[in-house]
């Protein structure tokens, strides 16, 4: 038995030299470029022919020929100059998940920006669970990166990770949505928009759209994640204030996702036959919404009042089959989340405290002139 | 001991894991530093718990996809009673997952429905109860000393680390060295074998769920001390993680076959695997498939191995 289960010599030789040839293969990997980058400067020297400054700038690029000119400005800046530089750094960015159609326009918008800028970025995807996300916080804390940008799944359950991280002394953003108050102050920066001015205009829209009272239902984001709190929590106090008489039937959660918001779409309409409106907290599944509505066949009875503009949204407003929502640019979260983290890896004074992603009202009148981003 | 350690199958997974140490950390160097090293111990550690106590189960020819709901049941149910006493509360987070394990064990057990289908009602069930508990929000911890379950350490090692070291190894002597854990072998072997034996395959394979389930609830209030809230959409994939983690370290999903010390390598292979392509910045899109090809890459040349060597015994067979 026991010649049986313990290794043969051949598989340990076996193993240890596809392991040998493993650890040769990645440290050539590594030295690759490090030798390239070198090389070619030395052995393209000879040019003969006199060319000129544009034709130069088109084949050797526009740094070589500007390093030979004569500077206008001196090398180093005299000491009491104060310049800044844009240093290479780590970002990290903890994203609640990649799955949705505003995550993948916020995410591009990113990495460009991030690109132009010189940043190397480390983008995880907790797919929407709270725990994986606390894990993905400490890989990024153990890889020390230089800049830690949350957008928390769970504004809750992402405060150990959050405070973990700054014990760690690596300075932290905040984007999307914000963490639970008690670390605020932790952030240098948070990015992104007031998502109680976003539920007040939602609640305005539907106030005007059913006359002042009604019955309504919501469709919600993710339980915990403070886009969903606040897009309900605004919406229904501002709805109180402005229209006592319309009635909240029922808030139920999709979690982003437009398979899942027409199925609870589809359960409001047969639930409450005298449903007025349905409020989706984004537009992805307020198109969800609008299929389950139509299949209905009750678009003239129900109304849909949605949260954060996308091209579809846009021409639901446009066809009337959507009464109005507002906007909320992903491309402008991820383009100043890479600012700020650019700035405060560089240590650049001062970064604002909130960028602020504006917040405006979408009807039929103007939705004409909002461009769709996602 | 150490013979049966490195049994054959156990010692070719640790070379793969050593050589998927040693590829990580010649790309990126702080993968082996201590800090890291312990990230990575003590994000195995939730998951492990679980997949120790689902060991149990796949031992004896079951399978418990109940688990990921247990773990966010008995969070939140922990975090609920907290009012009452951090004991009481514990006692009834575990007496929470110790009931599904014996409906599970009942129903699976002694009416001999399948496995599959009894746990994937189970799990809906208990969801739909955490969700209901909790009403379908995050219930926030009162902080402090309530952490320390998942959030301290002992000796500068993280407490839920020490917890998956006494689980795996009460697991692993329970398996080697009891009658139940050679019962469970038996039963998963050949059930009707294991009772023409005289074995009481029913209270085993009930005790088996139970234990399992059990495990399930502590990993899921370790899980709400850790984040600080009971939430109810946690450990949704927990199932599918710790399955992984069970098939990779070789214990077969028939049963039979197979031990804690497979499960716990697995489990190391997978969160190896999770945090190193982090730190390689590899995109998550990525990330699913390599894990995947690896799971099937792994599965599929054991599987191959036991074909080839069953074949080469036979004709010495008489």
């Amino acid at each position: 038995m026991s010649k049986q289960e313990s290794l043969s010599r051949r598989e340990w030789l076996y193993y240890s030299s596809l392991l040998a040839s493993g650890v040769a293969l990645s440290q050539t990997a590594c030295q690759r470029p490090a030798g390239t980058s070198s090389a070619p400067s030395s052995s393209t020297a000879p040019t003969p022919a006199p060319v000129s400054p544009a034709q130069e700038i088109a084949l050797r690029g526009a740094d070589a020929v500007l390093a030979k000119l004569p500077s206008v400005l001196p090398n180093r800046a005299p000491d009491n100059w104060q310049w800044i530089e844009n240093r290479p750094a780590k970002v990290g960015l903890l994203m609640i998940s990649t799955a949705a159609p505003f995550l993948a326009g916020y995410r591009k918008a990113f990495d460009i920006e991030a690109k132009r800028l010189n940043l190397e970025v480390i983008a995880l995807d907790a797919n929407n669970d709270p725990a994986r996300q606390a894990a993905q916080a400490e890989d990024l804390i153990g890889k020390r990166v230089d800049v830690l940008c949350f957008w928390p799944v769970d504004a809750k359950a992402i405060v150990p990770s959050v405070r973990k991280a700054y014990e760690a002394g690596i300075p932290l953003v905040c984007t999307n949505s914000w963490t639970e108050e008690s670390v605020l102050p932790f952030f240098r920066s948070f990015i992104g928009a007031s998502m109680v001015e976003e539920g007040i205009i939602g609640a305005q829209l539907m106030a005007e759209a059913l006359h002042g009272q009604g019955k309504v239902a919501i469709i919600e984001g993710n339980p915990g994640q403070d886009a969903a709190y606040w897009r309900s929590t605004a919406f229904i106090d501002e709805l109180k204030r402005i229209a006592p008489k319309i009635q909240i039937l029922d808030r139920q959660t999709a979690r982003w996702d437009r398979a899942r918001a027409t199925a609870v779409a589809e359960n409001y309409l047969t639930t409450y036959q005298d449903l007025n409106a349905i409020m989706a907290q984004d537009d992805n599944m307020a198109v969800g919404a609008l299929q389950a509505i139509k299949a209905a066949g009750r678009l003239q009875q129900v109304k849909l009042i949605s949260i954060n503009s996308s091209k579809e949204g846009l021409e639901a407003i446009l066809a009337g089959e959507m009464y109005g929502s507002c906007t909320q640019s992903p491309s402008f979260e991820g383009i100043n989340t890479a600012r700020v983290a650019r700035d405060v890896a560089n240590g650049w004074p001062p970064v604002p405290r909130w960028v602020r992603n504006p917040v405006m009202r979408v009807d039929k009148t103007n939705a004409r002139q909002v461009f769709g981003e996602w | 001991m150490i013979r049966r350690f490195l049994a054959r199958g156990n010692s070719r997974r640790l070379l793969l894991l050593a050589a998927l140490v040693v590829g990580i950390s010649t790309f990126e160097i702080r993968f082996i530093q201590p800090d890291n090293l312990r990230n990575v111990l003590l994000q195995m550690s939730m998951d492990g718990i679980v997949a120790c106590g689902l060991t149990l189960v796949i031992l004896c020819g079951g399978l418990d996809l109940s688990v990921g709901a247990v773990t966010a049941l008995s969070g939140v149910l922990f975090v609920t009673a907290l009012p009452l006493g951090i004991g009481f509360a514990g006692l009834l987070a575990l007496l929470a997952g110790a009931s599904v394990g014996l409906l599970n064990g009942l129903l699976i057990g002694k009416i001999r429905l399948n496995a599959l289908i009894v746990t994937l009602g189970t799990m809906a069930v208990v969801q739909g109860a955490a969700f209901w508990l909790s009403r379908g929000n995050p219930i926030p911890g009162p902080g402090g000393d309530f952490e320390m379950l998942g959030g301290g350490s002992f000796l500068y090692i993280p407490l839920p680390i020490l917890f998956f070291g006494l689980v795996a190894l009460s697991a692993h002597l329970l398996l080697q060295h009891t009658q139940f854990g050679r019962d469970l072998y038996a039963l998963g072997g050949n059930r009707e074998a294991a009772r023409l034996a005289d074995i009481a395959v029913e209270s085993r394979e009930c005790w088996a769920y139970i234990l399992c389930a059990l495990l399930a609830a502590f990993s899921g209030m370790i899980l709400a001390s850790r984040l600080n809230t009971g939430s109810p959409i946690i450990g949704q994939d927990t199932p599918l993680q710790a399955i992984a983690a069970i098939v990779l370290g070789g214990t077969s999903l028939s049963g039979g076959r197979g031990g804690i010390i497979s499960t716990v390598i697995g489990m190391a292979m997978i969160a190896v695997l999770s945090n190193g392509l982090n730190l390689l910045n590899v995109s998550p899109a990525y990330q699913w498939g390599i894990k995947g090809s690896v799971l099937i890459l792994v599965a599929g040349l054991d599987s191959a191995r036991r074909h080839s060597t069953l074949r080469s015994t036979q004709p010495t067979q008489p």
